[in-house]
């Protein structure tokens, strides 16, 4: 047997987040893996099943926010948080974020704008656990985007928003 | 189909969801176990050590003594998700009662955990009172790197399992 600890006896620290996520994504035993992986607080590994519509809605998101925003538009960015590791569907990044960040196997920090497609395999205590992990990771604005009410919701820090600061066209991101 | 999960599951929704992923080829290639939280959402374990196996392959050797049925990798559901136990005692009288169904309800009598490091004190404590709170009599959490096992009932640690079950080569 190892010297390593018999069983995770406290939430880990974003480090040691990082430090397993990564360890994940290097180990051949998960290349396999359909969807998305991430971690929760304790180290407990959270699989997300991948779906076709959610792919192009992201897709379509990340042309228009690297249209109107310039930086980085990022897919399933790797986000070590207090609360657990998650990647964001897509995500936007400042020219300023990754000249700091742009380098690190799992950023510490969010990015400026954290987008998460709804999924009916989500449930709202997922939704409300990201949103908070996203903002409390220095997130400026999460959006919550529903493909099938075909509606998007706003957050930052103080809340909900009646719309985006970031002047982004989301016209026809659902036809 | 619901655009959002927007309250905890029932055992019988678990159940389901269960029974699909079982079903689903995506996740055939999939290492290790796979579990539901009360929310639906999918709890993936990585494969475990030879040694957690061992443990394992002895514990069945043992409860064999008891009679009754021995399953490992139960898929149990419970109030708090659906998991799987590592290994679950059904006596006779449970099988003739309940069957053995895909997952197993209510809870086995005897639901068993080996710790592996990969496992967290709140994932454990969860699990014990989950197996529990379904109906089983006791709970035990294997830790074979320490080499000592803990016994749960409904009221909590007990000083022993009450089933009399020769442990003693366990970690031999």
């Amino acid at each position: 047997m190892t010297a390593s600890p018999e069983v995770v006896q406290a939430p880990l620290s974003t480090e040691e987040l990082a430090m397993r996520y990564r360890a994940m994504s290097e180990d051949p035993c998960f290349a396999n893996v359909p969807g998305k992986l991430e971690l929760d607080n304790w180290g407990r590994i959270l699989m997300t099943p991948p779906s076709f519509y959610h792919g192009v809605i992201a897709g379509r998101l990340v042309r228009r926010l690297a249209a109107a925003l310039g930086g980085e538009a990022v897919t399933d960015a790797t986000i070590a948080t207090p609360s657990g590791v998650f990647l964001p569907d897509v995500a936007w990044a400042s020219p300023q974020f990754m000249s700091q960040h742009g380098s690190e196997f799992a950023v510490t920090r969010a990015p400026e704008i954290c987008v998460e497609v709804v999924s009916p395999s989500n449930s709202v205590r997922e939704l409300n656990e990201k949103r908070n992990a996203y903002l409390a990771a220095g997130a400026q604005e999460v959006w919550m985007v529903y493909p099938q009410s075909k509606r998007i919701e706003f957050y930052g820090a103080q809340g909900q928003l009646p719309c985006s600061h970031y002047v982004v066209d989301l016209s026809d991101i659902f036809s | 189909m619901q655009e959002i999960i927007d309250a905890p599951l029932s055992s019988e929704q678990l159940a389901m969801r269960y029974r699909q992923l079982c079903d689903d080829p995506c996740l055939a290639s999939v290492p290790g176990k796979i579990e539901l939280d009360v929310w639906g959402r999918v709890l993936m374990t990585p494969p475990p050590s030879a040694y957690h196996g061992l443990a394992q392959g002895r514990l069945v050797r043992l409860l064999s003594a008891l009679g009754g049925e021995v399953i490992t990798e139960a898929p149990i559901v419970t109030p708090l998700g659906l998991f799987l136990a590592d290994l679950a005692w059904l006596s006779a009288a449970y099988i003739a009662a309940h069957g053995i169904k895909t997952p197993l309800a209510p809870a086995p009598e005897v639901c068993i955990e080996v710790v592996s490091p990969t496992n967290s004190v709140k994932e454990l404590s969860e699990k014990r009172h989950a197996y529990v709170a379904a109906g089983a009599e006791e709970v035990w959490l294997i830790y074979p790197q320490s080499k000592r096992c803990e016994f749960y009932g409904p009221q909590g640690l007990l000083s022993g399992s009450a089933y009399g079950v020769d442990l003693r080569d366990l970690f031999a």
